[in-house]
C-alpha cells in the first residue's frame, strides 16, 4: 500500500502475511474448541432439558418458532465440535471454515435463546466469523502442508502458489481480515461505552453508577452462587473520587476502542487496556469473560508476522548456541 | 481501487453498521432502542441506573424442624442454566398468580429433591426481598433485608430409596 494513500485505506487493507491471520485462527479457533469441549454438558443441558415456555429465541434462531428436537440439537453440537477442529487444523478450510463458524454461531446463538442473553461470547463468534470466510488456513495448515503434495488439491484451496513450491505473498487480503476483526471489537465496545451514556447520560460517571452495579452484581452472586468476590467488601470502603475516576477511565477505552485499527502501537494500547478492564471487572464483579481475560480476544490486535521476524532476526541468534570456533558455514 | 477491495470496504460498512446500530439507537429515547440480540448486543449490563434497593427473588430451604438449612440454594439446583438464567426465569413469579407460583416451586422442590447436598431440605423456600448492598457489603455485613415477602412455600418429595433388602 501506497504510502500516499488515504489513512482509511492505510488502516484497512496493509498487507499482512499469511502467517498474521493463521496465528489468529490458531488462537481464536482453538479458544472456541476448547470452550464447546470444556462446556459441552452445561450447553447441552441447557438447550435439552430448560422448559420449551422459557425458550426465546434471538439472533438466528429466532428462525426457530419453538426448541429443536433434543437429539438434533446434540447433533449439530458434536458437528460443530468435529468442524471446530478442521477450522483449528486449517484442514478443508474452504468448506470448514465457513461450515464451522456458522455452526459456532448457531450453536452459540442456541445457547442465549432460553431466557437470558449472555454477553461474554459475542467475540469468540465474531472472530471465528471473519477467519471462517478469509484465507486465514494458506499457512501454519494442514491445508499448506497438503497443497504442496497435490495440486488439484492446491487447486481447491485456492494455493497453487505452495504446489509450486513458493511461499504465499504478504497480501491486503490477509490484512484486510484482521483489520475488521480489530474495528469490529471496537465496535463492541464503543456500544457498550453508548448505552452507558445513553442510558444515564453523564450521571454515569458523576453519581458512581458504577458501584451500584459492581453491588448489584454481587448480591447476585451473593444470592445465586454462593459467594460475591471479596473485593465487594474492599469497593465499598474506597473514597467517593475512586468510581467516577474508573468510570471515566472504561469509558475512555470503549468509546475509543474503534480507533485502534488506527494504528499498530495504538492497537497495543487498546489491548492492555481492555485486557486489564476485563481483569478489573472480574476482581470487583466475578465476572468471568474468559475469552478477554484469556488474552486471545486481542490476538488479532498484534502483527505476528512482525512479532517472528523481530525473534527471528534479533532474539533468536543470541539465544543459539554459537558455532565452535574453526567450523565452516555450508 | 481494486474490485475485491471494493466488496471488503463494502462488507465492512455493513458489518460495522450492523453491529454499531444498536450502539446508535441507544443513544436516542427508550421506544427507539433495540431489542438485546446475540452476537450483535445492546450490552445493555450495567448501563441503566440502579435504585438504591436492589430486589432479589432467590430460594431457600428448610429442613424437618423447620430451621433455615440453606440460605441460598445454588441456581443449578432449581434451574438447568447458569445464575442469570436462573434469575431471569424465576422473576417472573413475582407477577404470577397462586396458581403458576405453585408449579414453579414445585419444579424448583423437584430439582432440589434429586441433589444430594440438599438432602436435609424438606421444604423450599421463594423469598421475595429488598437489599441496599452498602449494608450486605459494607463494614458490618448486615444481611437483613429492608423487606422480604416469602411468595410460595411447598415440600420436597423424594423417591423412597429402592434396593437391597429390608
Amino acid at each position: 500500500m501506497s504510502p500516499d494513500a488515504p489513512l482509511w485505506q492505510r488502516a484497512l487493507f496493509p498487507r499482512h502475511a499469511a502467517f498474521n491471520l493463521a496465528v489468529m485462527r490458531l488462537f481464536v479457533g482453538g479458544f472456541a474448541l476448547w470452550h464447546l469441549v470444556t462446556y459441552r454438558y452445561s450447553i447441552i443441558r441447557v438447550c435439552t432439558r430448560t422448559a420449551p415456555e422459557h425458550y426465546r429465541p434471538v439472533g438466528i434462531a429466532s428462525i426457530l418458532p419453538a426448541p429443536l428436537p433434543d437429539e438434533l440439537f446434540v447433533f449439530l453440537f458434536y458437528l460443530s465440535v468435529v468442524v471446530m477442529g478442521a477450522f483449528v487444523l486449517g484442514l478443508g478450510m474452504r468448506l470448514a471454515g465457513p461450515v464451522g463458524a456458522v455452526l459456532l454461531l448457531f450453536v452459540l446463538t442456541y445457547r442465549q435463546s432460553f431466557g437470558f442473553v449472555y454477553h461474554t461470547e459475542n467475540l469468540v463468534v465474531l472472530h471465528a466469523l471473519v477467519l471462517g470466510f478469509s484465507r486465514s488456513a494458506d499457512a501454519l495448515s494442514l491445508d499448506s502442508l497438503l497443497a504442496r503434495r497435490w495440486p488439484a488439491y492446491a487447486r481447491f484451496e485456492g494455493l497453487e502458489r505452495l504446489a509450486e513450491g513458493k511461499t504465499m505473498m504478504p497480501s491486503w487480503r490477509y490484512g484486510w481480515p484482521a483489520q475488521l476483526m480489530v474495528l469490529l471489537t471496537g465496535v463492541t465496545y464503543w456500544v457498550a461505552g453508548a448505552a452507558k451514556l445513553g442510558e444515564s447520560g453523564l450521571a454515569w460517571v458523576t453519581e458512581a453508577h458504577l458501584l451500584d452495579h459492581i453491588g448489584n452484581n454481587a448480591l447476585r452472586y451473593h444470592f445465586f452462587s454462593g459467594g460475591a468476590s471479596s473485593l465487594t467488601l474492599v469497593a465499598y470502603t474506597l473514597p467517593f473520587f475512586v468510581w467516577p475516576m474508573l468510570a471515566v477511565m472504561s469509558l475512555l477505552f470503549e468509546l475509543f476502542a474503534p480507533a485502534a485499527i488506527l494504528d499498530e502501537r495504538l492497537a497495543l494500547v487498546f489491548a492492555v487496556g481492555l485486557f486489564g478492564f476485563h481483569w478489573g471487572v472480574l476482581a470487583l464483579m466475578g465476572i468471568p469473560f474468559l475469552y478477554q481475560l484469556t488474552g486471545v480476544c486481542y490476538v488479532v490486535y498484534i502483527r505476528w508476522d512482525k512479532l517472528a521476524h523481530f525473534v527471528k532476526r534479533k532474539v533468536w541468534p543470541r539465544l543459539r548456541p554459537p558455532r565452535p570456533e574453526g567450523a565452516v558455514s555450508s | 481501487m481494486d474490485p475485491d477491495k471494493k466488496k471488503a470496504l463494502l462488507i465492512t460498512l455493513l458489518l460495522v453498521a450492523l453491529f454499531a446500530l444498536p450502539g446508535v439507537r441507544n443513544l436516542f429515547p427508550r421506544k427507539y432502542r433495540a431489542r438485546d440480540s446475540f452476537p450483535v448486543s445492546t450490552f445493555p449490563m450495567f448501563s441503566k441506573k440502579r435504585p438504591p434497593e436492589h430486589r432479589m427473588t432467590w430460594v431457600r430451604g428448610r429442613d424437618a424442624g423447620g430451621a433455615v438449612v440453606d440460605h441460598h440454594l445454588r441456581s443449578w439446583a432449581y434451574d438447568a442454566g447458569g445464575m442469570n438464567q436462573a434469575m431471569a426465569h424465576l422473576r417472573p413469579i413475582r407477577k404470577d398468580d397462586a396458581a403458576r407460583r405453585d408449579k414453579m416451586c414445585r419444579r424448583i422442590a423437584e430439582r432440589v429433591g434429586r441433589v444430594s447436598r440438599y438432602q436435609e431440605v424438606v421444604t423450599v423456600e421463594v423469598v421475595d426481598a429488598w437489599y441496599r448492598p452498602e449494608k450486605v457489603f459494607g463494614p458490618d455485613r448486615d444481611e437483613t433485608p429492608e423487606r422480604a415477602e416469602v411468595l410460595v412455600t411447598c415440600a420436597v418429595e423424594r423417591e423412597p430409596e429402592t434396593g437391597g433388602t429390608p
